[in-house]
């Protein structure tokens, strides 16, 4: 079964117009050593038969339609307007290639300029770019960003606190560049971002430093007033970068405002779903005077011949296509789609809904935390201790038994209660990440509760 | 048109959240210290969800997608997105699945990864697969960061260089200065193929690999690939597969059996999944044996009947990305792959020949084909010299084929061939849509010779005219400002 649309008897023509006999003989010319030999595949489906087989595979999936999910760590399960939804759907956007032609791609082009302004107004930051791939790459092109604006291709100092995904995605494309990558982590195995260590260390690199990359609010929720270590940062002569969460943006004052010069991170939270990791959507957003720095794909404002309002792909001289080897970055295909979906739910929402439900996750995230902190110590009770520092909607929480087992015994109550944090590092087998959005209801937050009470 | 921006109505009424701070909650301001909260306002529009809807809908109006019409973009692939592969991906257990949700929850997605990855690994004719890499670049730096990380396996520090094919796309050379080669360009025959000599020339002990396209940029297929590929392995090198043009030869041809080291697919051309007006994509890489041990993590696993997730590969080149690629991209193709099967797969490949066969021999009576070789799923052609005479070029013929409703080709690429315009109309383009197609390109070249100025002048019906490049670059303005 395909969606080739060809009768038998216009195939017949076309084939005659082209003045070969059969189908195979538009191949004549390949050598017989590279010919496929028959596919080790199952057999084509009609659309009836494939939709009962892919629903078969979804009935195996329990999700967050079904779970209630506490489980954050890089990947939010927020509210999403069904407007967003169905926007998404116009096959004007989504099934339109990468707008080269401006004439007829003014509609994602204007999309994408007013998403760069949501982006780059949300991090406090002058400009923003058309998107990247997710939070560990936008992470990486950041840093990327920082070492050619500095020159400084020796060391790169980065908060332990930041995503351990990222910051092994950025471990990755740091080596394959002979560029050393230092990870201070918290102090005495806490949650904040060690900012006193990474400035020490920022004041002792000299000429060496490129930039230090924080996390705000960090993997644990930690969040810090990031302005005199910024200040640090810039008199060692190196840029400061945030790996953000922009969600956050809407009640926490964003790091562009805190002296962050490159603001980076994963934006999947502002009306993406959680789709199991992708496609999610990168973001990086910076002061005015890194924008030649910037990798991928810019849309700027302009006219047309006759002086109406227009919008084009600029400074396209960074990017590969054109510069090749001497590009910003290798990146082509980003995440215009998702980005869309982001400018659809920031409109939706506007500048109300976007703090309302910033809001709504502190209150409950507090909520929890401070219920559990109440169950911390009783008897029967899963919850060592709940510790205190300032967050946003993601804390740790520390358990009698090792997480995973907690995790599981909540799981069987249809939560999905969080992330064992031993599977990063063995010292914290009896802690557990646990994030609250605005979609968690008062049932819920006291279901968790009342499991955890007994478990 | 109106920003969105400029509709602001301060103060519309939020419809989405209560007003109430839950029972027994703290309000936001008591938890936050002042020094944290934001206390600026954003220039985030304030409007009704209908103004919203009403705002993205105009902006439908001023843009073309492959639902709209012909998309002969060459290289790029512009097939038909099936809907079912949107409708099965916006299934609340494939959209709302975490993706650090315990493998017993996501048994569904699971499996269909694992059988992607087989059934990709058969296309191919490589013996395993990641589906980690995000796009195509991101295929070709994973790609690179595997070749870099065999050699230095076997103690080999001195190959700097990566040789890329003067007409190869710039991702090629961009990714290979990412993971800190060399780029060497190397020649092509008159023809259009690779210049065996020229490749013996370049390659040697400091040689890490090859970047190839097979079709290669031109459209056409490197026949010499086994010679080519014997000749680099000699030299110790390694050779790597750009997918951009896989659906030429899917299941017809496989670059495994060319004798590819290394391959990436775009799933975003050859599987269907939409190109999103940019983005997202997926770039699944395939490896022969010998580089499966550094390969990126995760990767999916199979224990009996049950599917799990693992990090346990101890000379993988570590992670690449935040969670397991574009999962729900992959579903897409997963989606595309099952409705083709091991029968349909190769019809593909075959109607996507015909196709271009089709159209070239249309149009290669009115335009100037530069190569004689024959084609595959895309070709070149350029103005004619007559055209040429009258002013009329590349640029032109295509902002026209927008007044007769056309989305227009590929222009200016491969940088080789002057004039280009590299046409791929896909095997989901029925007869009646070619046969419009190829009437309307004739129209153009007839009004080039006896009107050039309306070739020269278009487009005359888009809802902007030819914008102004320049000072988009000069006057640089990414973002609306109220301060204005």
């Amino acid at each position: 079964m395909t969606y080739i649309p060809h009768t038998e008897a216009e195939r017949s023509e076309m084939l005659k117009a082209v003045g070969v006999a059969r189908l195979e003989d538009l191949f004549a010319h390949l050598p017989e050593a590279v010919r496929s030999p028959a596919l080790d595949a199952p057999p084509g489906l009609g659309e009836m038969e494939l939709s009962a087989e892919l629903e078969r595979l979804a009935s195996k999936n329990r999700a967050s339609n079904e779970l209630a999910c506490f489980l954050g760590a890089g990947a939010y399960d927020h509210f999403i307007p069904p407007a967003v939804m169905e926007l998404i759907s116009r096959g004007e956007l989504y099934t339109a290639y990468t707008p080269y032609q401006p004439e007829i791609s003014q509609g994602v082009l204007q999309l994408i300029y007013e998403y760069q302004t949501m982006i780059a107004t949300l991090a406090g930051c002058d400009v923003a770019n058309a998107s990247l791939y997710d939070g560990a790459t936008a992470l990486v092109e950041g840093v990327q960003m920082a070492l050619r604006q500095t020159g400084r291709m020796g060391l790169v100092l980065a908060d332990g606190a930041i995503h351990p995904h990222y910051l092994a995605t950025l471990r990755t494309n740091l080596t394959a560049m002979g560029v050393k990558l230092e990870v201070v982590p918290p102090d005495g195995g806490g949650f904040e971002s060690a900012l006193g260590a990474l400035g020490e260390k920022a004041a002792a690199a000299g000429d060496a430093l490129a930039c230090v990359a924080v996390g705000y609010p960090n993997f644990y929720g930690a969040v810090a007033d990031l302005s005199k270590f910024a200040e640090l940062v810039h008199g060692a002569g190196a840029l400061l970068v945030a790996s953000s969460n922009p969600f956050a943006f809407g009640v926490l004052k964003p790091p562009g405002k805190l002296g962050a010069d490159i603001v980076c991170g994963e934006a999947q939270a502002l009306g993406v779903p959680l789709q199991y990791g992708g496609p999610y959507l990168g973001y990086v957003a910076s002061t005015a005077a890194l924008v030649r720095r910037m990798p991928g794909r810019l849309v700027g404002q302009t006219v047309d011949v006759q002086g109406r309002r227009a919008f084009t792909l600029t400074l396209q001289a960074r990017e590969q296509h054109i510069r090749r080897e001497k590009a910003t970055s290798n990146i082509c295909t980003n995440e215009a789609l998702c980005a869309m979906m982001a400018h659809f739910y920031m409109s939706c929402l506007g500048q109300r809904g976007l703090e309302r439900a910033g809001e709504l996750c502190l209150s409950k995230a507090d909520l929890l935390r401070r219920r559990l902190r109440g169950l911390a110590g009783t008897s029967g009770a899963a919850i060592k201790d709940v510790p205190e520092y300032a967050a946003f909607h993601e804390f740790v929480v520390e358990t009698r038994r090792p997480a995973r087992e907690v995790l599981a015994g909540l799981l069987k109550k249809k939560i999905l209660g969080g992330l064992d944090l031993g599977r990063y590092d063995p010292k914290r087998a009896h802690e557990m990440l646990v994030c609250v959005t605005e979609k968690r209801t008062a049932a819920e937050i006291e279901a968790y509760v009342e499991a955890l009470a007994v478990l | 048109m109106e920003l969105i921006f400029e509709k602001n109505r301060p103060g519309a009424p939020d419809i989405y959240f209560p007003d109430e701070t839950p029972a027994g909650a703290r309000r936001a301001d008591e938890i936050v210290p002042d020094a944290l909260r934001r206390n600026e306002t954003l220039d985030l529009p304030s409007l009704s969800e209908l103004e919203v809807v009403r705002h993205v809908l105009a902006l439908c109006r001023r843009q073309v997608g492959i639902d709209s019409t012909f998309y002969p973009l060459g290289s790029c692939t512009m097939k038909y997105n099936p809907k079912i592969n949107e409708a099965v991906a916006r299934w609340p257990q494939y959209a709302s699945l975490h993706p650090l949700a315990p493998d017993e929850t996501a048994q569904g997605t699971l499996q269909a990864l694992y059988e992607l990855e087989r059934g990709l690994a058969q296309v191919t004719g490589m013996d395993e697969i990641t589906l980690n890499p995000l796009a195509g670049a991101h295929g070709e730096l994973t790609g690179l960061l595997l070749i870099k990380a065999w050699h230095e396996s076997r103690g080999d520090a001195k190959r700097r260089k990566i040789l890329v094919p003067d007409a190869a796309h710039g991702t090629n050379p961009a990714s290979a200065a990412i993971v800190g080669y060399e780029v060497v360009t190397i020649p092509g025959t008159p023809e259009g193929l690779v210049d065996l000599k020229g490749l013996e020339a370049a390659l040697g002990d400091d040689v890490a690999g090859l970047m190839l396209t097979n079709p290669n940029t031109l459209g056409l297929f490197e026949r010499d690939i086994v010679k080519i590929a014997k000749l680099v392995h000699d030299a110790g090198g390694q050779l790597y597969y750009d997918g951009a043009n896989l659906n030429a030869i899917l299941g017809v041809a496989r670059p495994g059996d060319m004798g590819f080291d290394v391959v990436h697919m775009n799933l975003h051309k050859t599987f269907s999944t939409p190109h999103g007006g940019g983005g997202p994509g997926a770039g699944p890489v395939g490896v022969k044996k010998h580089l499966r041990e550094f390969l990126p993590i995760p990767f999916v696993r199979k224990d009996g009947e049950r599917y799990g997730t693992s990090e346990e590969r101890p000379k993988t080149i570590g992670r690449i990305g935040g969670f397991y690629g574009n999962a729900n991209v992959l579903v897409r193709a997963y989606t595309y792959f099952r409705k083709h099967g091991r029968d349909g797969l190769p019809k593909v490949g075959q109607h996507a020949v015909l196709n271009a066969a089709y159209v070239l021999a249309k149009l290669q009576k009115t335009y100037t084909r530069p190569l004689g070789l024959p084609c595959m799923h895309e070709f070149i052609i350029q103005p004619t010299e007559e055209m040429l005479a009258k002013g009329v070029r590349t640029l032109h013929i295509a902002k026209r084929l927008i007044d007769y409703g056309y989305h227009p080709p590929t222009i200016y690429f491969p940088l080789v061939v002057k004039e280009a315009m590299m046409i791929e109309p896909t095997e989901t383009e029925s007869k009646a849509t070619l046969d419009g197609f190829v009437e309307a390109m004739e129209k153009i070249a007839k009004e080039a010779l006896e009107n050039p100025e309306l070739v020269i002048g278009a487009p005359h019906s888009s809802p902007v005219g030819k914008v102004d490049e320049t000072k988009a670059a000069r006057q640089l303005d990414l973002r609306f400002c109220a301060c204005e």
